[in-house]
């Protein structure tokens, strides 16, 4: 734990007005990106990164927190109005919320939904602050042989997790690390596969490679999918005119504290783990909810309780995600991920280090990411019925718009047209991955890791000096190896099951 | 079970790929574009060639145990379509700058949208590229 002064000093960066402003126009922007069905936080703030280069590294941090946070409220949104969740994480809203909206509550089902997101977003956050300096004292310990087990552990649990099939992971995650050798060898200092273009000596882009992968192959999507549709923009929900039918009571926030505090401690529990999402635990709140007696509202016919559960619980994970980042510098989710090029555009690199190196900073990030919370809770409630019109926007406004900013904030960054082609490329491979069904998520998150892979690796082969049996005398990374194999196995054929 | 062994086969056609991308790295692009060295436990071909082996080995195992793959993408005519215009305007930026493109890129795709109300293919032309602009100009940053 660093100096309490460090601690204070941190917080006070945090609470600043630039600060301020910074995290509450995130925010906004993760309302409205969240709002919309098929932008998102995540599509955002890949867009975002790029003009936070001007920005002071704590401020464009918690800016990008910012947008995700408001982003896992925005999901919200069109899943309780239209039954069209806006984010993945929000589609177990939808059981309880829309049917609420439709009986003319859609006020209160969104304060509901705005309530629980804050409460499980604020008590991970809390776990977070307490968690993440002890993991990261302990991870210091490891030596690069665990450290290179921890990796190979982590790529393993979310090739078998995420997609459908463990080898199409374990493909992606291959070629992930295979796209981080692009550049100059660390060791030696020859270029490997530049292909004679002098731009690709620094490695290809992360923020190109980012932005193309995750924003612009989405938007080009959306925009094939919408080929000559001419579609109205979905009825309004009607609301009552009955004063507690707009609000949430304290007493209907309290009759859900078993499904907040469930839900946290999910969300938390599957944050903290990398591969799982806030989707898997937003369905697992709700299921554990389910078992339980749902009082005068069935489930799925519009219980609060219900929309309590899944909330809290798809909010929990983002602070959690932050704990295997911070800690030993593995990202616990595409968000995570994205954080990470934004800490190393900033030249921080993430790790257990930085709570030696950077503490100022990250107590900074965890003021900010309180900060972030309030300004959820109020930003939410004064923007509900703006947002209510914005899930109705026009996408021939809202792509196109997002096609030329993903063009502009890539050629900022990478300083030249390069870096767009670079984009434009990424969105390629993006799309056939996910047409032949290989998981970009762990492509992406592989090539983020793939520099400090290949040092664990060689670090770890000068220690064993080639020697395979010299493993022994590392029983904790040999332990993590068999477990990562193991593991694999037994989470994929679940996953098949 | 038509369509089942329709996306075995795919798999196992995505596993032959997979190998056929290993062999052109193994045989072409490493030699190619990757220097060698005679010391040190990690030379620059090291990374490349344990993730080339891996790939190989895992695309192996899809044509020996096919994964269940995707349903084929009905979007496929228009995506291939937005992609070349999306390269044209990529292309035309670098060459003519974002200013004069961005209207016409911004107007065409809402087009392609079927939008086919004028303020709103005005607004799509006009809005976006004018506010981008606008934000750059504000950042001090120079524009393609």
């Amino acid at each position: 734990m660093p100096p309490i002064d460090i601690v204070f000093a941190g917080f006070a960066d945090a609470f600043t007005f630039t600060g301020l402003a910074f995290v509450a126009f995130g925010v906004l922007i993760g309302h409205m990106v969240g709002a919309i069905p098929g932008i998102g936080p995540v599509m955002a703030m890949a867009i975002a990164i790029p003009f936070t280069f001007v920005m002071h590294p704590l401020v464009a941090i918690s800016f990008l927190v910012g947008i995700n946070k408001g982003g896992l409220f925005g999901g919200a949104i069109p899943a309780i109005l239209m039954n069209t969740p806006g984010t993945p994480d929000a589609a177990a809203t939808t059981f309880d919320g829309h049917p609420l909206a439709k009986k003319g509550k859609p006020v209160k089902a969104l304060k509901m939904a705005l309530f629980s997101s804050v409460t499980g977003d604020t008590l991970s956050d809390l776990v977070l602050i307490l968690a993440a300096a002890p993991i990261a004292a302990l991870a210091l310990k490891a030596g690069p042989v665990e450290v290179l087990a921890i990796l190979i552990l982590a790529f393993a649990v979310m090739s078998s997790l995420v997609g459908r099939s463990l080898l199409k992971g374990l493909i992606a995650t291959a070629a992930g690390l295979l796209l981080a050798t692009v550049g100059l060898d660390p060791e030696q200092g020859s270029p490997r596969f530049d292909f004679g273009w002098f731009e690709l000596y620094d490695g290809v882009s992360l923020v190109a490679v980012a932005v193309g992968m995750l924003a612009l192959s989405e938007v080009l999507r959306r925009i094939a999918q919408g080929w000559g549709r001419t579609s109205a923009p979905p009825a309004a929900t009607p609301q009552s005119d009955a004063p507690g039918d707009a609000r949430v009571s304290l007493r209907e926030y309290a009759s859900a504290w078993r499904e907040l505090a469930r839900g946290a401690g999910i969300g938390t529990i599957l944050g903290a783990l990398p591969g799982l999402g806030s989707t898997a635990a937003a369905f697992m709140s709700y299921a554990a909810a389910k078992r339980t007696d749902p009082g005068p509202v069935p489930w799925g016919e519009g219980n609060l309780r219900g929309i309590a559960a899944t909330e809290a619980a798809n909010s929990a994970v983002m602070g959690a995600n932050l704990i295997p980042l911070l800690g030993i510098g593995i990202p616990g989710s595409i968000s995570a991920a994205l954080l990470i090029s934004a800490f190393m555009i900033h030249g921080i690199q993430p790790g257990p280090l930085l709570f030696e190196t950077q503490a100022r900073l990250i107590y900074g990030l965890f003021g900010a990411m309180l900060m972030a919370n309030a300004c959820n809770l109020v930003l939410g409630q004064l923007t509900l019925r703006l947002w209510t019109r914005v899930v109705r926007a026009p996408e021939s406004i809202v792509l196109p718009t997002a096609l030329l900013a993903c063009i502009v904030g890539v050629y900022l960054s990478t300083g030249g047209m390069f870096g767009v082609w670079i984009m434009f490329i990424a969105a390629l491979v993006s799309l056939c991955m996910q047409a032949t069904g290989f998981p970009v998520i762990v492509f992406i998150i592989a090539f983020f890791l793939g520099a400090r892979f290949e040092r664990s690796l060689s670090q770890s082969l000068s220690i064993l000096d080639g020697r395979p049996e010299a493993l022994l005398e590392h029983p904790l990374a040999l332990a993590i190896f068999v477990l990562s194999v193991v593991l694999a196995i037994l989470l994929s054929r679940r996953g098949a099951a | 079970m038509a369509s089942e062994d329709g996306r075995t086969s795919d798999s196992r056609l995505i596993g032959v790929a997979v190998l056929l991308f290993a062999a052109i790295l193994w045989f072409w692009a490493i030699p190619a574009q990757v220097d060698t060295a005679d010391y040190g436990w990690m030379r620059p071909r090291t990374l490349p060639q344990i993730t080339t082996v891996a790939m190989a080995l895992f695309g192996l195992g899809l044509l020996v145990k096919p994964a269940p793959s995707e349903s084929a993408n009905p979007i496929r005519g228009p995506l291939i379509a937005v992609l070349v215009l999306v390269a044209i305007a990529v292309w035309a930026i670098g060459q003519f700058g974002f200013v004069v493109c961005a209207s016409p890129l911004a107007f065409a795709l809402a087009l392609f949208l079927g939008e086919r109300r004028w303020s709103w293919l005005v607004a799509s032309a006009l809005i976006a590229p004018f506010a981008i602009w606008g934000f750059v100009i504000l950042l001090g940053r120079p524009l393609p």
